[in-house]
C-alpha cells in the first residue's frame, strides 16, 4: 500500500514539474546555507511573497522555482531557528536568477543557570546580585585557555598578575590577602599562609564555566569574599569519550626601545595540555596534564610549570554521588621582583643573584558526597585539603631563606531544601583548620568555625526575596578571637515587560592572613615586622540594577546597568616606617574607604555581521577620612570584545581594554624611594590600552576534523604599561595554538 | 550603519587613544639608553669563593675605552676612560648579572674586567679576577663595540684559581 502511495505521489509530482517547466516565465534557483557555518540548510522554505509559489530546500541546500510570471517580487527564505531573509528580485521571461542565501541562526535564549549566588542552581534572572558567567560555549568560541584570560574582560574585574580586584576591592597588596574568594568546584583555593590565588594550580583545560559574583559574598562564603567570589566549575564526564589536546608555541617580539632589549632573539614560550573525560556506567573519570615554559620578555624572569588533575566519580544510585579530585601543580621560576629602573625595565636590579629561584608546589584534594533525599531536598558533604609550599633556592651566604608550607583543611556540610512551593532554604556548617610552617611566619594555627543559612521566597508575584547570614568564629594562636556575623538581603523583580530589576545589600569580611600577622623577614632591603593585633577587614556592599534582553535590528541583544556602593572598614595596608638607611613594613588596619560606581554592559550582533560585547565601569574609590583617592585603583575600566565570522571556518576576534591611569599610589612608597631608592621609578604608570586579537580557523567545517588553529596576538599594539609597581607588563607576543577535541 | 563604519570607529578609538605607553626616561625617540650587560659566571660555583685572595669587600665590573695602565682605576674613571657598576655585585654566588649604562655612542670597549675590592682603599686595593674574552683565554681580553639598537652583551667567567694578568 505504501509503495503504491509513493509511486502515485512521485508520478503526480513529475507530471506537475513537467507542466511547470513548460509554462512561460522565469526561474529562481540557488542554495540556502547557515551564515556562520556555511552548511546547507535542508528543510528551509523559499517562497515568493504574495504568491503561492515556493519551494523546499533539498538535502544539498538547493532550491528551484520555475514559471514565475514577469514582474517584481520579494523572495523570502525562512527556517525555524533562523532569522528570515527577504530579497527583492525582478523576473523576466526565460531568465534564470541564481542566489546563495545565508540565514543567520537565532540564539536560543535559554536562561543562564548559575550556582554560586546561592549554592544551588538557579536562573541568573532570579539572582538579586551582579554576577557574570562565562560558560563552556563562550570559553570555546573565544578561545580562552587561561583563567586570567577568562577574568580579564569581565565587567568591573581588574587583574594584576595573580591578583583579582572586583570593582576596586584590591589595590597593590604585596601578594598578600586576596579580597576575592576563589573556588574550584565549590572547594576554596586560597593559600593558607598568604591568602593569595594560584592561577597555575587550576586545571583550565577541564573548566566548563566561570562565575564571578560582584560585591561582598561572605554571607555564604565567609572570609576572603570581601569584594566578591570567583567560582570555577569543571566539566562533568558523559558516556561519550571526550579527549582534549592543546599545544601552543610563541614568541615575545623585541621591544622597540633599545634600552629594553635583553635577548639576541625573541624569547619563546610554549606548552601543552591534554585531558580525557569519560563516564562508564556508574563511574566517571577525568584526567588532565599540562606543562608550560616561559622564557619571559624580561631577563631573569623565566618559569616552568606543570600540573596534573584527576577527578573520579561514583554513583551509588541515582540519589547518591561521590566525587573526589586531586589537583597538583608545580612551578620553578626566577625570583623577579621589580625592575632595575624604567630605563632598564626588562632587567632586574643590578647585583641580583641569578642563581636564586622560587620553587613552589600546590596540592588540592577533596571528596564530595551529594545525596538527594527527594527531588526537593539534598545534602552535600565536602572535605579536603589545599597545601602550598614555596621556597627559594640558590641563595647567597647569609641571605634569609623565604619559604613557607601551608595546609588548609576545609570541611563543609550543606543542606538545601524546598520547604514548600515558594520557599527554598540553604543552610550549612563549615570548619577550617589552617596550619603554617615557615621560618618567616613561625608555626601558627588558624581555626574558623562557621554556620550559614539563606532563604529564598518566591511567593510574591514576579518577586524573589533572598535573606541570609553567616556566623564565623576565627582564632589564630595568640591573636585575638574574631566573631563575625555577615547578613545579606536582596530582591529581584522580573517585570512583565521582560526587564529584570534587582537590589541587594550584604556584608563581607576577611580575616588577616598568617602572612600579614606573623611575617618577620628582611626582603629587598625592607624589614617586615609582625602585628598580632590586626583586626579583620569588613565591608558593606549595596547594589541596584536592571537587565534586559531584546532584539535590536533583528539581533539578539542585552543590556545590564548597575549602581554599586562599597563601604570598606579597617582595610589592612602595609605601613612603611622609614629612616635614613632602612625601612620597616608593618601591616595595620588603617583605611576606611568608600567605592561608589556604576557599570553598564551591552551585547549585540551588529548588522548581523559582527558580534560586540562592551562594558564600562566608572568608580570613585576614596579614602573616607581624607577624601583622597584610594591608592592603586583605576576610576575607569572599559572592555570591548569584537568577533567577526568570516566564513569557511575562519573567525577574527579582537579585545580591547582600557584601564584609566591609577590616580594615586601610596605616598609612603614615593617617600621610601626618595630616601632609599628601593623601587626606582615606582611612580611610572600610564593608562592601559591593550589590544589582544586572534585569527581562528576551525577545520571541522572544511575537513571534518575536530581541530582548531589559532593565531594569537597579545598586546598587539606593543603598548607599554605597568599593572603593579616597577613591573613592565607583558609586551607583544604572538603564538600559534593547535587544539583538538574529539 | 555599515560594518566598515563600525570598524572605522573602533579602530580610530583604539589607535588614537594610545601613544605607545611607557618609555625609558629622558627619551622621546625610539632610541633609549644603551647598556653593556652580561652574566658573570664563577667557575666552580659558590664553593670556589674560598680561593678568593684576601677579603672580598666589593665586586664591580669596569669597562675601559683604552687599555688600563698602572695609574689605577680611579684615574680612568675620572678621565672618562672607564664605565663601571656603581654598587657592588653579589658575591659568594654561582653567577651574577651586571649592566652598565654607556652614555657615549658608538664606542669601542677594549677591556672589560671584574674587579675585586679587597680592602678599604677603593683606589688601590683592587684586583682583576675576570676579563671578557671571546676566546676563553683570559690572557687575551676581547673588545666590543657598543652601539645603539644592538644588544651589547659581554659574559665573563671568573676563575679564582687562574686569575688573569693584572693590568694595574
Amino acid at each position: 500500500m505504501k509503495l503504491l502511495y509513493y509511486v502515485s505521489f512521485s508520478l503526480i509530482l513529475t507530471l506537475f514539474s513537467v507542466q511547470l517547466a513548460e509554462a512561460k516565465g522565469g526561474c529562481v534557483k540557488g542554495q540556502v546555507q547557515d551564515s556562520l557555518r556555511e552548511l546547507p540548510l535542508a528543510g528551509a522554505t523559499i517562497r515568493i511573497e504574495s504568491t503561492a509559489r515556493g519551494a523546499n530546500v533539498t538535502k544539498t541546500g538547493e532550491f528551484f522555482i520555475s514559471a514565475i510570471p514577469e514582474g517584481n517580487y520579494n523572495l523570502i527564505a525562512s527556517m525555524i531557528g533562523y532569522y528570515s531573509t527577504k530579497l527583492s528580485i525582478t523576473i523576466k521571461d526565460n531568465d534564470t536568477l541564481t542566489f546563495i542565501i545565508s540565514l543567520r541562526p537565532q540564539e536560543i535564549r535559554a536562561a543562564t543557570i548559575v550556582v554560586s549566588a546561592s549554592k544551588h542552581s538557579q536562573s541568573i534572572q532570579d539572582v538579586p546580585i551582579s554576577i557574570s558567567v562565562i560558560d563552556a560555549q563562550q570559553l570555546q568560541e573565544r578561545n580562552i585557555t587561561k583563567i586570567d584570560d577568562a577574568l580579564r574582560y569581565i565587567p568591573g574585574v581588574n587583574i594584576s598578575r595573580d591578583q583579582v580586584s572586583i570593582r576596586g576591592s584590591s589595590g597593590f597588596a604585596l601578594g598578600l590577602g586576596s579580597r576575592v574568594a576563589l573556588l574550584l568546584d565549590g572547594f576554596p583555593m586560597l593559600s593558607g599562609d598568604n591568602g593569595d590565588m594560584k592561577f597555575d594550580a587550576l586545571p583550565f583545560i577541564n573548566v566548563e564555566r566561570v562565575e564571578v559574583i560582584k560585591g561582598a559574598g561572605s554571607a555564604l562564603y565567609g572570609t576572603g569574599a570581601l569584594g566578591g567570589v570567583v567560582s570555577i566549575f569543571t566539566k562533568e564526564p558523559t558516556e561519550k569519550l571526550d579527549v582534549r589536546f592543546r599545544a601552543f608555541g610563541g614568541l615575545f617580539t623585541q621591544p622597540k626601545y633599545d634600552a629594553w632589549k635583553v635577548f639576541n632573539s625573541p624569547p619563546e614560550q610554549y606548552g601543552f595540555d591534554a585531558g580525557i573525560l569519560k563516564k562508564i556506567d556508574d563511574f566517571s573519570i577525568t584526567v588532565s596534564v599540562g606543562t608550560k615554559y616561559d622564557k619571559s620578555y624580561r631577563e631573569f624572569d623565566d618559569s616552568k610549570r606543570w600540573n596534573f588533575y584527576s577527578k573520579l566519580g561514583y554513583s551509588f544510585s541515582t540519589k547518591t554521588i561521590l566525587t573526589g579530585f586531586i589537583n597538583t601543580a608545580g612551578e620553578d621560576h626566577a625570583n623577579w621582583v621589580y625592575w632595575n629602573s624604567l630605563d632598564s625595565a626588562t632587567r632586574p636590579p643590578t647585583g641580583t643573584n641569578l642563581n636564586e629561584r622560587i620553587n613552589s608546589q600546590k596540592l588540592a584534594t577533596a571528596l564530595e558526597l551529594k545525596h538527594f533525599f527527594n527531588e526537593e531536598v539534598f545534602l552535600i558533604l565536602r572535605s579536603g585539603i589545599f597545601s602550598t609550599d614555596f621556597h627559594n633556592e640558590g641563595l647567597e651566604t647569609g641571605v634569609q631563606a623565604i619559604n613557607s608550607a601551608a595546609t588548609v583543611f576545609n570541611n563543609e556540610a550543606q543542606l538545601s531544601a524546598k520547604l514548600n512551593r515558594d520557599l527554598f532554604l540553604t543552610s550549612g556548617l563549615n570548619a577550617t583548620f589552617n596550619s603554617v610552617e615557615s621560618p618567616i611566619y613561625g608555626s601558627p594555627k588558624q581555626r574558623i568555625f562557621s554556620a550559614y543559612t539563606q532563604a529564598e521566597y518566591s511567593g510574591l508575584r514576579h518577586f524573589i526575596v533572598t535573606v541570609g547570614g553567616r556566623f564565623d568564629a576565627e582564632k589564630t594562636d595568640s591573636a585575638e578571637r574574631n566573631i563575625q556575623f555577615n547578613p545579606k538581603a536582596g530582591v529581584s523583580y522580573n517585570s512583565p515587560l521582560g526587564i529584570q530589576f534587582r537590589a541587594s545589600m550584604g556584608r563581607g569580611f576577611r580575616a588577616p592572613m598568617v602572612g600579614e600577622r606573623f611575617a618577620a623577614l628582611r626582603f629587598q632591603g625592607i624589614t617586615v615586622v609582625p602585628n598580632l593585633r590586626l583586626l579583620p577587614e569588613e565591608s558593606w556592599s549595596f547594589e541596584g540594577g536592571m537587565s534586559h534582553e531584546f532584539d535590536w535590528n533583528d539581533s539578539p541583544s542585552s543590556i545590564d546597568i548597575s549602581y554599586f556602593q562599597n563601604e570598606l572598614f579597617q582595610l589592612v595596608e602595609p605601613i612603611f616606617q622609614i629612616n635614613s638607611s632602612a625601612a620597616n613594613i608593618k601591616f595595620e588596619n588603617i583605611t576606611r574607604a568608600r567605592i561608589q560606581g556604576a557599570e553598564i554592559t551591552f551585547q549585540s550582533f551588529i548588522s548581523k555581521i559582527i558580534g560586540l560585547e562592551t562594558s564600562l565601569t566608572l568608580m570613585n574609590p576614596r579614602i573616607y577620612q581624607l577624601d583622597i583617592p584610594l591608592a592603586f585603583r583605576s576610576p575607569v575600566l572599559w572592555y570591548t570584545k569584537l568577533y567577526l565570522p568570516l566564513g569557511n571556518g575562519f573567525e577574527v576576534q579582537a579585545d580591547y581594554r582600557f584601564i584609566a591611569r591609577v590616580e594615586q599610589i601610596d605616598p609612603q612608597i614615593t617617600e621610601l624611594n626618595s630616601k632609599l631608592n628601593i623601587i626606582p621609578d615606582a611612580e611610572a604608570r600610564v593608562a592601559n590600552h591593550v589590544v589582544d586579537a586572534r585569527l581562528i580557523y576551525n577545520l571541522k567545517d572544511t575537513f571534518n576534523a575536530p581541530i582548531t588553529l589559532t593565531l594569537n596576538g597579545k598586546n598587539i599594539l606593543d603598548y607599554y604599561y605597568v599593572e603593579i609597581l616597577g613591573n613592565l607588563a607583558p609586551i607583544r607576543n604572538i603564538s600559534l595554538q593547535v587544539e583538538a577535541r574529539w | 550603519m555599515k560594518l566598515h563604519t563600525y570598524l572605522l570607529i573602533v579602530s580610530l578609538l583604539i589607535f588614537t587613544s594610545c601613544n605607545g605607553g611607557l618609555e625609558p626616561n629622558n627619551t622621546h625617540s625610539p632610541i633609549g639608553k644603551t647598556y653593556l650587560t652580561g652574566i658573570i659566571t664563577y667557575k666552580g660555583g659558590k664553593a670556589n669563593w674560598k680561593f678568593a685572595q684576601d677579603s672580598v669587600v666589593a665586586i664591580r665590573v669596569v669597562a675601559f675605552k683604552h687599555y688600563p695602565d698602572s695609574s689605577g682605576i680611579l684615574k680612568d674613571i675620572l678621565t672618562g676612560n672607564a664605565f663601571f657598576t656603581p654598587t657592588s655585585l653579589a658575591f659568594n654566588v654561582d653567577s651574577s648579572l651586571y649592566s652598565i649604562e654607556i652614555p657615549e655612542l658608538p664606542v669601542e670597549i677594549v677591556y672589560i674586567g671584574v674587579a675585586q675590592q679587597y680592602g678599604a682603599d677603593l683606589t688601590k686595593q683592587q684586583r682583576v679576577i675576570g676579563v671578557y674574552s671571546i676566546t676563553g683565554d683570559n690572557t687575551k681580553p676581547s673588545s666590543i663595540i657598543i652601539e645603539r639598537d644592538k644588544l651589547n652583551r659581554a659574559d665573563i667567567i671568573v676563575d679564582f684559581e687562574n686569575l688573569p694578568p693584572q693590568p694595574f
